[in-house]
């Protein structure tokens, strides 16, 4: 669930923008390591986690007020976006890595309760995973459908030039994709932090992961990485069951291959004409 | 003294590889960050031949770049169908393939080459042979520095060639408008599959360059932060041509050694490398896209 809370923050900044936003990585490690820095300081969970995701979310609309935005003027390549913002990932994590050093570290504290539910043993660190991030991206969805931001959202994410030629202001819009897009991923972070641990160099992991969600799932809507990145956490959790957690990451890499090979366009695609595909 | 023939070694490794990148990245368009994978599997295909079989320097060498040339497909099938970000994405599964397979392909019991363990994973492979040029010994330090000078201006030289040959003007129509390439009768899979197998290939044989003079190899070759540094160097240096690849290798080779010449504590040494690698990205993007003395704007 954490993988499709991530996906969709993906997601959120690539419909509209479509930039390969490789900096969320940052911002996703970033958040975990705020919230651990507070909670160290015996600040509350609940504004420890909402202070860091605000940050989480300041940090992505500075991405794209002084990188993207200036890069979108000179009519900039997908390729310029994607470098710079892997420039700003780079610094993040190293900054990251020399405040707080380069070891594990993990939220939760103490033992766990576990519970046996049908034959299936959880523990409690999971159940709060599954429970918060379902009710991000129910949020999300929410928001989406009913609100008139999320209306203005949709028409972004479908045709920037349409929603520019109608007379919104795309560069507020966009400046909400990013945003959200740093809300959720920092939430995503803090929630992996809390259940599997974190150090400076998951992000990247996790931002990967997110990105073969997308395309497993589809990226012309936002159900698609919801269902890849569900699909995705099940195989990989199946795989470290039935095999070996040293093949996970091969394993991932060669579903993509194969998606990417037979279906490119995701589980969700729906058929274009031809020229208006990239 | 030994400093600056390591130096010199090193630049001449890093000055093949960006070469090699620049036939993709510059003449092609193709982002990869798959590079660190065909380095290590030509670094690792030298020393498993070397260590555990005994194989003498010209064949391992030969061995490393048919292993890099058969690997290279996994690269060339993709870009078959797959463009600007995808293709990004294609490339870093390739790279955590090679990695994973490096990495995990061990048995602490078995010996080094055998089917159980072929590549010592994690702990590296240590000791392997200096290289033996037809009786020419390389051990001293400025015989490796030459020989590795002299293939650096080979590969330079045949890169300017290459790249302002018929052949070169094909990939880079082919990177411009990739439709108007074909409709003009160019088959542009087998380009691409020749362009990548060239890339690759010079970075096999950089690869088995580097293991000969380290002697020393782990995973640590194969992983997303070199492939990070080999792309910058092109991007920053320019693409497109010779002398940017060149001046980017130097540049990113130099830029560590001014900040260890700073007194910069141990501790944050390498962190504040990489910080700057990433600055530097950035402000090129934004000031110069087309690299320091590139001829094509990145795509």
């Amino acid at each position: 669930m954490v993988i499709a809370l991530l996906a969709i923050a993906y997601t959120v900044v690539y419909l509209p923008t479509r930039i390969f936003f490789i900096a969320l990585a940052g911002i996703y490690v970033g958040c975990a390591y705020l919230t651990w820095e507070m909670l160290g300081k015996g600040i509350h969970v609940g504004y420890a986690i909402g202070l860091s995701v605000a940050l989480g979310a300041g940090v992505s609309v500075l991405c794209e007020l002084f990188n993207h935005r200036a890069l979108e003027k000179h009519k900039a390549s997908d390729g310029a976006h994607m470098i710079s913002s892997l420039g700003i990932y780079m610094i993040m994590v190293q900054a990251i890595a020399i405040i707080w050093g380069n070891e594990p570290k993990i939220l939760k504290t103490g033992l766990e309760t576990t519970y046996h539910l049908m034959g299936f043993t959880v523990v409690s660190s999971q159940v709060i995973n599954l429970i918060a991030a379902s009710l991000a991206v129910g949020g999300f969805f929410l928001w989406l459908k009913r609100s008139s931001l999320g209306l203005l959202f949709r028409g972004l994410a479908d045709n920037p030039t349409q929603m520019a030629l109608l007379g919104y202001d795309t560069n507020r819009l966009r400046l909400v994709a990013f945003g959200l897009s740093g809300t959720m991923a920092g939430f995503a972070g803090i929630l992996s932090a809390y259940d599997l641990g974190f150090d400076p160099y998951t992000g990247m992991n996790a931002i990967l992961l997110a990105v073969i969600a997308t395309i497993i799932g589809g990226k012309t809507n936002f159900v698609g990485p919801l269902l890849g990145g569900l699909i995705l956490g099940i195989l990989r959790a199946e795989v470290v069951w039935f095999y070996s957690a040293r093949w996970q990451e091969a394993i991932t890499f060669v579903i993509l291959v194969v998606f990417l090979l037979l279906k490119p366009d995701g589980l969700l695609a729906k058929e274009d004409r031809l020229e208006t595909r990239e | 003294m030994n400093y600056m023939w390591h130096l010199m070694i090193y630049f001449g490794i890093y000055g093949v590889l960006a070469l090699s990148l620049n036939i993709l990245v510059g003449a092609c368009g193709l982002l990869t960050l798959a590079h660190a994978g065909y380095f290590a599997l030509g670094a690792y295909t030298y020393a498993i031949t070397t260590v555990a079989f005994g194989v003498d320097t010209m064949t391992a060498i030969g061995l490393s770049v048919g292993m890099a040339a058969l690997f290279s497909l996994m690269i060339s099938l993709p870009t078959w169908r797959l463009k600007g970000d995808y293709f990004v994405i294609a490339s870093i599964a390739i790279q955590v393939l090679i990695y994973s397979a490096i990495y995990n392909w061990v048995e602490s019991n078995a010996a080094l080459g055998t089917a159980d363990n072929m590549t010592n994973g994690p702990f590296g492979i240590s000791s392997i042979p200096r290289p033996n040029i037809f009786g020419f010994e390389l051990n001293s330090m400025p015989k490796v520095t030459l020989i590795t000078l002299l293939v650096l201006g080979a590969v330079a030289w045949m890169n300017k060639k290459l790249l302002f040959s018929p052949w070169g003007r094909v990939l880079n129509a082919m990177r411009d408008d990739e439709l108007a390439a074909r409709s003009i009768g160019k088959n542009v899979q087998f380009y691409k599959v020749e362009a990548v197998l060239i890339a690759c290939v010079l970075a096999g044989f950089a690869g088995a360059l580097y293991s000969g003079y380290v002697s020393y190899i782990d995973p640590t070759l194969a992983t997303m932060d070199q492939s990070i540094l080999f792309l910058s160097m092109v991007l920053v240096g320019g693409t497109g041509n010779v002398r940017g690849p060149l001046t980017g290798a130097l540049l990113l080779l130099v830029i560590p050694e001014i900040l260890r010449m700073l007194q910069i504590p141990d501790n944050i040494a390498a962190e504040a490398r990489i910080m700057l690698y990433g600055l530097l990205l950035i402000v090129m993007v934004h000031v110069r896209p087309k690299g320091l003395l590139g001829n094509y704007k990145l795509d």
